[in-house]
């Protein structure tokens, strides 16, 4: 195959802006159009530090120290940096969904914020692309839910809306940050099996960073798996779970079962 | 903001409000209850007792003391109010460019309230409006140049500890700008607690204006203002003692007003 891959990443470093204290130490990988890709470590193997610092949301203090992120974006060949495609090429999804809504916003005008903003959507179209996107991550009742605050909502239908932001403008890479590891099994579940069938429905590429490897086997396509801030192993995901050659994959694959 | 219309109301809140709007309310329709002119002197009916004619008696020189008091609300609550809004906005505004963007901004906006910090209140008061000449236009500047600390510590610490929290970043994610997301994102969750500190705050100014009154740098005689009139009352304070202890329960009514606001909105704000 030839196929030019949709995200990039190239030696990217991200470290300590005070210290010369390197966190990410020059990870490669390469993610394909309609591909799903686990990236697996425990916390603090520097899996979420990699994920934001593709789209340029590294916290304060936090720096990419070297290496490059880029999105082929709208397939046109033309490549742009992570950080400036971000909402556009490349949407997330958080870990937290009980602390990622803005507290003081209604569902509806929550959902298509990055569309009002980036398109100029107004104010009616953005409502009923809210609730075609409501109804897209299938959340029950979807009209009613606009007029919705947050705390309303259960952990899995915020999650739900949080997916559905990350949708609102079309993105083709989906990075998903623990997207499960808040809720409930039954719930993560329902979650999983949305994000897969939207990545058909969409033609999505998806990057689940994640620490569990149920999740990957459920999932994903090909494997990394990182420890300390280096990819130290990626295959497909057949291969890495039947056959792993790291010891910290074989520890991890030990821990899960 | 449509933000509060599900969640109830505080009913402190409703009876502060309710108390300063009663008052405020008699000082606009007070030349319907009081056939009295506020500044009207009458040298003959000088001191004169609570009566048929003079509800609250007559002051020194014979101005009917309940027209004083009822129209000195118009002076000392919008103005109370004024002194509490200029510095609010120059508070917040730089409270959230100090705690948003630049260390070079932050650390100069917060020397700067270090310096303003380092004098008492009344004392800094009191020479920024004997410098500026006494009146009420300098009493709003000076409250301005000193209050605008409170709003800016208080917006700056909320604007850091919310900037790095998982909605913000989502809304990033999300892909809008900073001016959005400090609009739509952040400042809607750091107002409430910047209104309860402003209905705190109005107590202040309100006790401010009328010792910069009583101290003859505030509102200038004849106007009717209670701190100013406290002080034509002192001298008789022990016959006509209503002189100044009238207007003086004026303050005390309006601060408990006000403090019952903050005290609601800050129990709302907790609530969230």
């Amino acid at each position: 195959m030839t196929t030019r891959p949709v995200l990039s990443v190239r030696d990217l470093c991200v470290a300590l802006s005070s210290e010369t204290l390197e966190l990410v130490h020059g990870v490669n990988f390469d993610v394909f159009a309609g591909e799903t890709v686990g990236l697996v470590g425990e916390s603090g193997s520097g899996k979420s530090l990699t994920l934001r610092s593709i789209c340029g949301l590294l916290p304060d203090g936090v720096i990419r120290a070297g290496g490059s992120a880029t999105v082929d974006f709208e397939g046109s060949g033309e490549v742009r940096d992570g950080a400036d495609v971000r909402g556009r090429g490349i949407a997330m999804v958080f870990q937290e969904p009980m602390t990622s809504l803005n507290p003081t916003m209604r569902i509806g005008d929550l959902v298509t914020i990055g569309p009002r903003t980036l398109h100029g959507l107004s104010r009616d179209d953005a409502r009923s692309r809210s609730l075609e996107l409501l109804r897209e991550v299938g959340i029950p009742d979807a009209e009613r839910r606009l007029r919705a605050w947050p705390h309303e909502l259960s952990g899995g239908l915020r999650q739900r809306v949080m997916i559905a932001m990350a949708l609102a403008t079309d993105p083709k890479i989906l990075l998903c940050d623990e997207p499960t590891t808040a809720l409930d099994v039954s719930v993560q579940d329902q979650i999983l099996r949305l994000l897969v069938q939207l990545k058909e429905s969409r033609g999505l590429s998806m990057v689940l960073f994640t620490h569990d490897l149920g999740v990957v086997s459920q999932v994903c396509d090909r494997v990394m798996v990182m420890e300390n801030g280096c990819i130290v192993e990626s295959g497909s995901t057949s291969e890495i779970l039947s056959n792993p050659r790291h010891d910290y994959t074989q520890r991890l694959i030990e821990a899960a079962r | 903001m449509s933000s509060r219309s599900s969640r109830r109301i505080d009913p402190l809140l409703i009876t502060g409000l309710a108390i300063v709007a009663f008052v405020l309310l008699l000082g606009i329709i007070a030349p319907l209850i009081t056939s009295h002119d506020p500044l009207a002197q009458n040298v003959r009916a000088r001191l004169a007792s609570p009566s048929g004619d003079h509800w609250l008696g007559t002051d020194l020189l014979g101005r009917d003391v309940f027209s004083r008091l009822l129209h000195g609300a118009r002076i000392d609550i919008p103005l109370a109010l004024v002194a509490t809004l200029v510095p609010a906005v120059i508070g917040t505004l730089l409270g959230t460019v100090s705690g948003y963007f630049s260390k070079r901004v932050d650390a100069l906006v917060m020397r700067f309230a270090d310096v303003v910090q380092a004098f008492p209140v009344y004392i800094f008061l009191v020479a920024l409006v004997f410098l500026l000449g006494p009146g009420a236009r300098s009493f709003v500047v000076a409250s301005a140049c000193i209050s605008w600390v409170g709003y800016a510590r208080l917006v700056r610490a909320e604007v850091a500890r919310l900037k790095g929290r998982d909605f913000i970043v989502a809304a990033k994610a999300a892909g809008i700008g900073d001016g959005r997301v400090l609009g739509r994102h952040l400042l809607p969750n750091v107002m409430p607690q910047v209104y309860a500190y402003m209905a705190s705050d109005a107590v202040l100014a309100l006790v401010a204006l009328a010792s910069l009154s009583f101290l003859s740098l505030g509102v200038q005689p004849p106007e009717p203002e209670w701190g100013r009139m406290i002080a034509d009352g002192v001298d008789r304070i022990r016959s006509e003692w209503w002189l100044s202890a009238v207007p003086g329960l004026a303050i005390v009514i309006v601060g408990i007003g006000f403090s019952l606001i903050a005290h609601g909105l800050e129990r709302q704000a907790a609530r969230r």
